[in-house]
C-alpha cells in the first residue's frame, strides 16, 4: 500500500472522529446502563454496528421481543449490502484473507469519503486511502465504546442517559429530512409508533419502521410521477 | 432499567446476529463480483428512507409518551428537551450541539419541573 495515501486517508477523516468518538461514549455507555454487561457491550462494539447497537439499547428498555431487536438490526444494517455493492468493485482482491478485514471495517464514513475520492481519481492506492481511513473509524469507535464501558458504569441510573440516545436519534433524523418523501416516512414513522405503544413486543416500533419506508417509497413515487 | 425480558444467553445470541449480518452484508459484494447496478432499484430506494423512518418511530413516542402514555407537552422535560434538540439540529446541523443542549434543556427542565 502507498503510505501516502494511507496517510491520506487518515488525514481526510481525522475531522470526523471528534464526532464518532462521543457517538461510541455514548454508545457503550448507554449499553452498560441499559443492563448489558461489559463482555457483552465489547461484543457488540467489536460488531461495529453503532446505530444498531443504540436501537438494540432501546428495544431491550422497553422490553421488546427479540425477534423486533433482530428484525431492527435487518433493517438498520442492511444500508451495508449497498455500501459493499458501490465499493467492492474498486477494492476487491482476489485474495480472501485481503477481503475480510476489508470489508469488516466498512463503515458510513469510511464509505462516503472513499467513494467521492474514487470517482474520477486513478492516481490514488484505492485500498491504501480506504484502509487509513476506515481503521481511523474502527479505532476511534472501540476506544470511545471502551471509554463508555467505564464511564457508564460510574453513572448512576437518574442521571438521564436513558434519554441521550434519544437525543443522539433526533441528532441523526433531522438531517435525512431533505425532501417531501423523507418527511413523509418520519412523519408515517414516528405516528405509527406513537399508535402502535400498546401494542405487544414493541411491534409499534418495528409497525413505524417498515411503514415509514413504504410510505416514503409511494410518496416518492407519487411525487416522481 | 435491566434486560430481565432477554437473559443473558439469549442477548449474546441477538449480538452474535447483529455482528454476522453486519458482517455478511459487508462482505456480500466483495463475494458475490457484482457492482451496484446489480442492486434491484427498489431496495436502492427503500434504503434511502430507512434512517428517516427508524429514528422517528424511535424518537417520537420517547419524546411525547416517554412513559407509555402521552402526557401534556408543557411540562414534559422530555418533550421540552426532545423539541430544543431538534430545532438546534435543524439549525446547526452538530451533533455536539444538540446532544450538548439537549441533554442541558433535560437535565434543567427535569430540576424545574421536579
Amino acid at each position: 500500500m502507498a503510505t501516502a495515501d494511507v496517510v491520506a486517508g487518515v488525514r481526510d477523516t481525522a475531522p470526523l472522529l471528534l464526532g464518532i468518538f462521543p457517538f461510541g461514549v455514548i454508545a457503550g455507555a448507554a449499553s452498560i446502563n441499559a443492563g448489558i454487561s461489559p463482555p457483552a457491550v465489547l461484543g457488540l462494539s467489536i460488531a461495529f454496528a453503532g446505530a444498531a447497537q443504540l436501537a438494540l439499547v432501546e428495544l431491550l428498555r422497553e422490553e421488546a421481543s427479540v425477534l423486533v431487536m433482530l428484525a431492527a438490526a435487518t433493517i438498520i444494517n442492511a444500508r451495508f449490502s449497498l455500501y459493499s455493492a458501490s465499493i467492492a468493485p474498486y477494492l476487491r482482491s482476489g485474495r480472501r484473507a485481503i477481503n475480510l478485514p476489508v470489508a469488516y471495517v466498512l463503515n458510513d464514513h469510511s464509505y462516503a469519503l472513499s467513494v467521492v475520492k474514487f470517482e474520477g481519481d486513478a492516481a490514488t492506492d484505492r485500498l491504501g486511502y480506504y484502509s487509513g481511513s476506515a481503521l481511523a473509524v474502527w479505532v476511534t469507535w472501540q476506544v470511545g465504546e471502551i471509554v463508555g464501558i467505564v464511564l457508564g458504569q460510574r453513572v448512576p441510573p437518574a442521571f438521564g442517559l436513558d434519554f441521550i440516545v434519544t437525543i443522539v436519534f433526533i441528532a441523526l433524523l433531522v438531517p435525512t429530512l431533505e425532501d417531501t418523501a423523507t418527511v413523509a416516512a418520519a412523519v408515517a414513522g414516528g405516528g405509527i409508533a406513537l399508535l402502535g405503544m400498546g401494542l405487544p413486543f414493541q411491534l409499534g416500533l418495528l409497525g413505524g419502521a417498515v411503514g415509514g419506508i413504504l410510505v416514503g417509497l409511494l410518496v416518492e413515487t407519487g411525487v416522481g410521477r | 432499567m435491566s434486560v430481565s425480558a432477554v437473559d443473558s444467553a439469549v442477548l449474546w445470541l441477538v449480538i452474535g446476529y447483529i455482528g454476522l449480518h453486519a458482517f455478511a452484508s459487508r462482505l456480500s459484494f466483495f463475494v458475490v463480483l457484482g457492482s451496484i447496478d446489480d442492486v434491484p432499484s427498489w431496495f436502492e430506494s427503500a434504503l434511502r428512507f430507512v434512517p428517516p423512518a427508524v429514528f422517528a418511530a424511535f424518537v417520537v413516542p420517547a419524546v411525547v409518551a416517554p412513559a407509555g402514555t402521552v402526557v401534556s407537552p408543557i411540562g414534559s422535560p422530555h418533550f421540552i428537551a426532545g423539541v430544543v434538540a431538534g430545532l438546534i439540529a435543524w439549525r446547526t446541523g452538530s451533533l455536539h450541539g444538540t446532544i450538548i443542549g439537549g441533554m442541558v434543556v433535560f437535565g434543567l427542565a427535569r430540576l424545574v419541573v421536579g
